[in-house]
């Protein structure tokens, strides 16, 4: 599949609309959206259910910050390799 | 970390190597000789004293201190438990598992499992059947009334027809049971009629009197959850020789009881790892409501230890149901979850409806840390006032906690905090 745009978690359908509804953005990023996009969505599975309801192909990988997002128990998995 | 897979890889393949066979019943105090002295009661989960237990634990005690001549009544041994004059201790610390309150004492009988790749046995006592039983914190005099059949009339009945029938295999037994919507721990169907179709004519063969051999049968064959126990053993047999092996992170129990919930990974001995229970998810039996649930108990999870119950519900889409879990579609999905926190797969215990997935093997303490996903656990639901018993069945997720602190352990005892 050709990827035109990655959508991160943290990013909302109103998100991407604002982008789309930017009014100055430079002429490439234009460009790009005046494409069908691709879109992938990293995280929540609510992002690629909203895109999916409006017609947005869509391929939602499934990721999660590890050890939930501790930094102290992220980096003893980092020593013991996992 | 290549030490840490190597040692892991040990781990799955003993598990993987694991040859469970049924071999006998016999008294706890000849399968475990620390109970032929004194009044030892062993109980499920991790070790706990008489203030801190729930409810069916204490009614438990009190039912087995009876049964046992220990007390006059259950008030008696209520007061006598309070006064320490019984000694607790883990079914686990002795080879042995028991299902919710998982009592063991001297004169029960328990069945045994050999692990004939390691040559280590593991025992459990025979299933009660549903509604009020002792491991759900039934204590009346119709409890301990089958309690006192079981011991006198049945066990002596198995355990001459497993003498003579050399044993019975369970590691094919089970395989068969996945394939036929089994997962070992909500639901035993399968396996009890697996089991009783080979098991029968040995019965029949050594028994010396007719009646008893119907009433053994019709026992046995009305109990879906008969199996249970035996595969409570199974997983015991196969887990224990996985203890101790050096910079392993795989665990080798999980058990509840009623309060705690345990954890022990291979790789730190066998200390626990403990956090309070969670409250099962589920669906109750008429009359009942979550107002009357007791926290999760027992420890059959020993089944999910080695990738069978929560973890192959996708074999199971009928128990999704039962438990409440959801559709029978979702059923999959759980099994996929589990997946991702464990070391490997079996290839001899697969999923027909899952192109043949192995179940998950191996809970790796990394893993589960990292995904962020704790085990899921099929279980049944104590009433949580003592002698009432069983009031439904559900879903349940261990503690994250155990797994955060056996990782913060394993890595200062490997230098690494």
């Amino acid at each position: 599949m050709r990827v035109k745009v990655i959508v991160y978690s943290g990013l909302n359908t109103n998100a991407i609309e604002g982008i789309l509804n930017k009014p100055k953005v430079d002429e490439s990023a234009e460009a790009l959206f005046e494409q069908q996009l691709d879109v992938i969505t990293i995280g929540l599975d609510g992002f690629s259910a909203d895109l999916s309801a409006q017609q947005v192909p869509v391929t939602h990988v499934d990721w999660r910050p590890p050890a939930q997002g501790d930094p102290e128990l992220a980096d003893l998995l980092s020593k013991l390799g996992s | 970390m290549q030490k840490i897979e190597q040692a892991n890889a040990r781990a799955v393949e003993i598990m993987l190597s694991g040859d469970p066979v049924l071999v006998d019943v016999v008294p706890a105090s000849v399968a475990i000789p620390e109970l032929a002295t004194g009044k030892i009661i062993l109980h499920a989960g991790p070790p706990i004293t008489w203030d801190r237990m729930c409810g069916p634990m204490q009614g438990a005690i009190a039912g087995i201190a009876v049964f046992e001549g220990w007390a006059s009544d259950l008030d008696d041994a209520m007061a006598k438990a309070a006064a320490g004059e019984f000694d607790f201790q883990p079914n686990h610390h002795h080879n042995a598992v028991g299902p919710m309150t998982g009592m063991t004492t001297r004169s029960q009988p328990v069945m045994v499992v050999v692990n004939r790749a390691s040559n280590n046995k593991a025992y459990c006592a025979i299933n009660e059947g549903l509604g009020k039983v002792m491991r759900f914190g039934g204590n009346d005099e119709g409890v301990l009334k089958r309690l006192a059949w079981l011991r006198d009339a049945l066990a002596p009945l198995m355990a001459d027809a497993l003498k003579l029938s050399g044993g019975i295999a369970l590691k094919n037994m089970i395989a068969r049971g996945l394939t036929m919507g089994d997962e070992m721990h909500q639901r035993n169907v399968a396996c009890s009629g697996l089991l009783l179709r080979e098991l029968s004519p040995y019965m029949a063969a050594v028994a010396k009197d007719n009646t008893l051999l119907s009433e053994s049968l019709k026992f046995m064959g009305s109990n879906d959850q008969f199996f249970l126990n035996v595969g409570m053993a199974t997983g015991k047999s196969i887990m224990d020789p996985v203890r101790n092996i050096e910079h392993s992170t795989v665990v080798t129990a999980m058990s509840r009881n009623g309060t705690d919930f345990g954890i022990r990974v291979s790789g730190l001995g066998d200390q626990w790892f403990t956090a309070p229970v969670e409250m099962p998810e589920g669906l109750y039996f008429p009359g009942f409501t979550e107002a009357d649930a007791n926290p999760d108990m027992g420890d059959s999870t020993i089944v999910e230890t080695i990738g069978l119950g929560g973890f192959a519900m996708g074999a199971s889409p009928a128990v999704a149901g039962f438990v409440g879990a959801g559709a029978a579609s979702d059923a999959a999905v759980f099994t996929k979850d589990m997946a991702e926190i464990c070391c490997t797969e079996n290839p001899e215990w697969t999923i027909p409806g899952m192109d043949y997935l192995g179940v998950p093997t191996g809970i790796d303490i990394r893993r589960v840390v990292e995904v962020g996903l704790a085990p899921t656990i099929n279980t049944g639901i104590a009433h949580k006032k003592p002698g009432i018993g069983q009031v439904g069945a559900g879903v349940v997720r261990a503690p994250m906690q155990c797994f955060t602190d056996a990782l913060r352990a394993f890595a200062a005892k490997e230098g690494l905090a």
